[in-house]
């Protein structure tokens, strides 16, 4: 019968869930773990809206950083942003972000960054670090490329990446062609690292 | 001014009728003037921010218009406000009647169609009244499955009214003057601010 076979696949679901959280991917040696040291650290977004300027700010995330300039095999990083807490100074704006058409916060709230690997850049001094970004719920490979600025028990990480808003949807429904809110959202990461254990 | 049986009051509009009077004029004056231009002015590239900063402004200055015509319509059926020249024959009373429940059909209708067109809107953008707090969406249009078609009817019964406005505005002004200048009668100056109350005659004031 049809609802046995249904058991069982939600049963065999249920299964491979709880293994899968008991054997999380782990690097096999991780780099330096670095503390955000908040007050010191924006990420930050831009584009234009009628074709004037904005820029924004999230005003709460958290970022989970492993690096090693001598060991980017081991390096990675997992950033989660409240969207709910993009701020612009404009009001308007700020009560538009959030909703269904947009960052649809009531939905999912977060985004999420999950580097896959980190490589010199052809630079020989900034870094790429390409990873999945999720954004109401749709995930997409995103390189962003910083500089890392050892200062001893200090680091200073500058970073961007150019986001194009259609790609996860966000103001598909409104402004589809970009009329209003440009497509390409630059985002800065300026971060201040201090070693951790 | 004497405690006789006819009060100077009487003669002309109360103080707080004239100010919301005037504050309301003011205010869809400048409604006109705006909408009149945004709508345009919108579509156009170099014109677009700032045509969307006015939009934002209209919003607020139309609820004001909402809220000041719900205080003087609560006004004046607390204060009536003076008759009409006994010389009036009947169908210029009717005409001066049926304009003046237009005018307060559209001052309440007006902000109100607005109001719905902004929460029947796809952009979903909220009203911030001046900037200062957010005034809600009407939930029946906030929350329909297929926006667009109840946007463009309502922005079509906004822009006529609107149109029906300046008609009723002109139709309006034009009467005032006529009464002031071929009546000469009272009708004008009785809603005009700064006026000493009107000297009844035979009464010697001061």
């Amino acid at each position: 019968m049809n609802i046995f076979k249904r058991t069982a696949r939600a049963l065999a679901a249920c299964v491979v869930a709880v293994a899968a959280a008991q054997f999380p991917a782990a690097p096999s040696f991780a780099a330096q773990n670095w503390d955000v040291i908040d007050d010191q650290s924006t990420i930050g977004f831009a584009g234009t809206h009628a074709g004037r300027p904005f820029t924004g700010t999230f005003q709460s995330w958290e970022a989970d950083i492993s690096f090693d300039p001598s060991d980017l095999a081991s390096s990675r990083a997992e950033v989660t942003v409240d969207l709910a807490s993009a701020i612009t100074g404009d009001a308007t704006y700020d009560k538009t972000l959030p909703t269904t058409d947009w960052f649809n916060v009531s939905q999912i709230a977060q985004a999420k960054f999950v580097t896959t690997d980190i490589s010199q850049a052809a630079d020989g001094r900034s870094f790429n670090a390409e990873g999945l970004l999720s954004i109401r719920g749709v995930d997409v490979p995103v390189t962003l490329t910083f500089n890392f600025i050892d200062q001893g028990q200090d680091a200073r990480l500058e970073g961007t990446a150019s986001l194009k808003r259609l790609d996860f949807g966000i103001g598909k429904g409104s402004d589809a062609d970009g009329a209003w809110v440009s497509l390409d959202i630059p985002v800065t990461v300026s971060v201040m690292l201090k070693r951790a254990d | 001014m004497g405690a006789g049986m006819r009060d100077p009051g009487r003669q002309r509009y109360s103080a707080a009728a004239i100010a919301l009077h005037w504050a309301i004029a003011t205010a869809i004056l400048l409604l006109l003037i705006s909408g009149l231009w945004m709508t345009d002015a919108i579509e156009v590239p170099d014109t677009r921010a700032d045509a969307f900063a006015v939009y934002q402004w209209h919003k607020s200055l139309g609820l004001t218009v909402l809220v000041l015509s719900f205080a003087r319509l609560a006004w004046r059926l607390i204060n009536p406000p003076p008759g009409l020249p006994a010389e009036m024959g009947r169908l210029e009373r009717l005409a001066a009647h049926t304009t003046h429940v237009v005018f307060y059909v559209l001052m309440i209708g007006m902000p109100l169609l607005g109001w719905a067109m902004v929460s029947a809107s796809v952009f979903g953008l909220p009203t911030i009244v001046f900037g200062l707090f957010e005034w809600p969406h009407m939930p029946m249009f906030a929350e329909l499955e297929n926006k667009a078609p109840v946007e463009t009817a309502l922005k079509r019964a906004h822009s006529i009214g609107g149109y029906l406005m300046i008609a009723l505005l002109v139709l309006h002004v034009l009467a005032a003057l006529k009464h002031h200048f071929v009546d000469r009668d009272h009708v004008l100056t009785r809603m005009l601010p700064f006026l000493p109350a009107r000297r009844v005659p035979n009464e010697e004031t001061q």
